[in-house]
């Protein structure tokens, strides 16, 4: 990739207070734009502590990092305006409606007015949720929560994405939906960045992935050059479990 | 300001639909200061309305020093003189019994003749007096024998407070001494 990269990460680590084991130990990686890339790994493994760290929400004990140019240390409000984050757990708020809660965070992003609720009401229209729009999040399913959430996510058109087991727990259809739309806005240029426990997924979806096991990275490529590398191992599950162990994790 | 207005919006929706979230903030705080007045009230209640002291008053003297002390009794505001109960006049052993019973705090029975009997002593004590001066009227000392010390009786409940006990007494003592002063005067005034 002669590309610059979108992301870079130097010596990145994380030690959490009152823990003996380091979170993140001296990770290096670049992303590059228009990329889906995929950090995969086991419970425990550090991907959430890497995409919280890339978004802002915790200081890295050690590293460094730098997002579309900007350095992460100190340009964090520049960085704001570029990504987008759909976190692991829906942050919605339930009483609200999806449209109230979709309005609410497109004024967080600085998006008002007519603008803002025509482009919601497109956004609900593609996952199949326009219907819903006055209806209150309580009322929704897990699929139909983790679909808001990601419009929530979206609504400024981010150059690079963040989404933390997007699919995790949904029905097979809103894995299609969701999936069908990363790869629509992919296409489009955005870049995107994404954990999951389902190898198989990841295979189909991903460019590039990483898996990691213990807060290190412990193989980098494309799935299937990965695959490839190791005829031993038919499909990425198996070298996934080759490369972190069958034992249980925390 | 706008993304604070968009805040601000978003958390007025949010606690219109707290139901949970509005008792605690609004009707909480209201029931607190609906409790701590009424608590207020009935701390000022004890100490700008003194409840007055119910008091068993038996009259069997019927003469001045009897009416004396229940219209002081009634007049001092402290006292609610009590002199029948279920219609029926209340006699020294009812009254006496129902201190012991503990219906009532405080009991007084002025016996049958105190102040004929404060008179009598009174006419004789006037009578030495004059007769020191050579004034001495033996028509004051017609028909009067010296009377030994006919007293007012006072039951008090044992679980009331001594300084209240004594401030009775000592009302009560008052009314004697008042009664007893004004029948010196009355025969030395009639004497001289």
């Amino acid at each position: 990739m002669a590309e610059r990269p979108i992301i870079e990460i130097k010596n990145l680590s994380k030690r959490y207070k009152g823990s003996d084991e380091p979170a993140l130990k001296d990770i290096t990686l670049d992303i590059y734009p228009h990329e889906i890339f995929g950090l995969l790994g086991p419970n425990g493994a550090g991907k959430t502590t890497t995409i919280s760290i890339l978004c802002g929400l915790f200081a890295p004990t050690g590293g460094e990092i730098m997002i579309d140019g900007f350095n992460l240390h100190n340009e964090l409000d520049q960085i704001k305006q570029v990504i987008g984050v759909v976190p692991q757990d829906v942050a919605l708020y339930p009483t609200l409606t999806a449209l109230e809660n979709l309005v609410f965070f497109g004024n967080m992003y600085g998006l008002k007015g007519k603008s803002l609720k025509d482009l919601i009401m497109d956004r609900m229209n593609v996952f199949g949720l326009e219907r819903f729009a006055k209806k209150k999040i309580s009322s929704f399913s897990g699929g139909m929560k983790r679909r808001v959430n990601l419009i929530a996510g979206l609504l400024h058109d981010p150059k690079i994405l963040f989404l933390d087991e997007p699919t995790a727990g949904i029905d097979v259809q809103s894995k299609i939906v969701i999936l069908e739309f990363l790869h629509e806005i992919n296409r489009k240029g955005t870049t995107i960045i994404y954990t999951s426990h389902y190898m198989e997924e990841a295979e189909n979806l991903c460019s590039r992935v990483s898996i990691m096991d213990r807060g290190t990275i412990v193989s980098t490529g494309n799935p299937k050059e990965l695959v490839a590398d190791h005829p031993e191992f038919k499909n990425l599950e198996n070298l996934f479990l080759h490369l972190t162990g069958k034992g249980l994790r925390d | 300001m706008f993304k604070f207005i968009s805040a601000v919006k978003k958390e007025y929706l949010l606690l219109l639909r707290d139901k949970a979230g509005i008792i605690i903030l609004f009707i909480m705080p209201m029931m607190l200061i609906v409790i701590m007045s009424l608590l207020q009230e009935v701390g000022w209640n004890a100490i700008a309305k003194e409840p007055k002291v119910e008091v068993l008053f038996v009259n069997n003297d019927g003469d001045s020093l009897g009416i004396n002390m229940e219209e002081g009794l009634r007049s001092s505001g402290f006292f609610d003189v009590i002199d029948s109960v279920d219609h029926a006049s209340v006699t020294a052993e009812s009254a006496r019994a129902a201190v012991k019973k503990g219906d009532y705090l405080i009991a007084i029975v002025v016996p049958k003749g105190v102040t004929k009997s404060m008179r009598a002593n009174v006419r004789i004590a006037v009578a030495k007096t004059l007769s020191g001066f050579g004034m001495f009227n033996p028509m004051l000392l017609n028909n009067i024998a010296q009377k030994g010390a006919d007293t007012v009786t006072l039951y008090f409940d044992p679980t009331i407070r001594k300084a209240f006990k004594n401030a009775v007494v000592s009302s009560i003592k008052e009314f004697n001494y008042r009664s007893e002063t004004g029948m010196v005067f009355r025969s030395f005034n009639s004497e001289i």
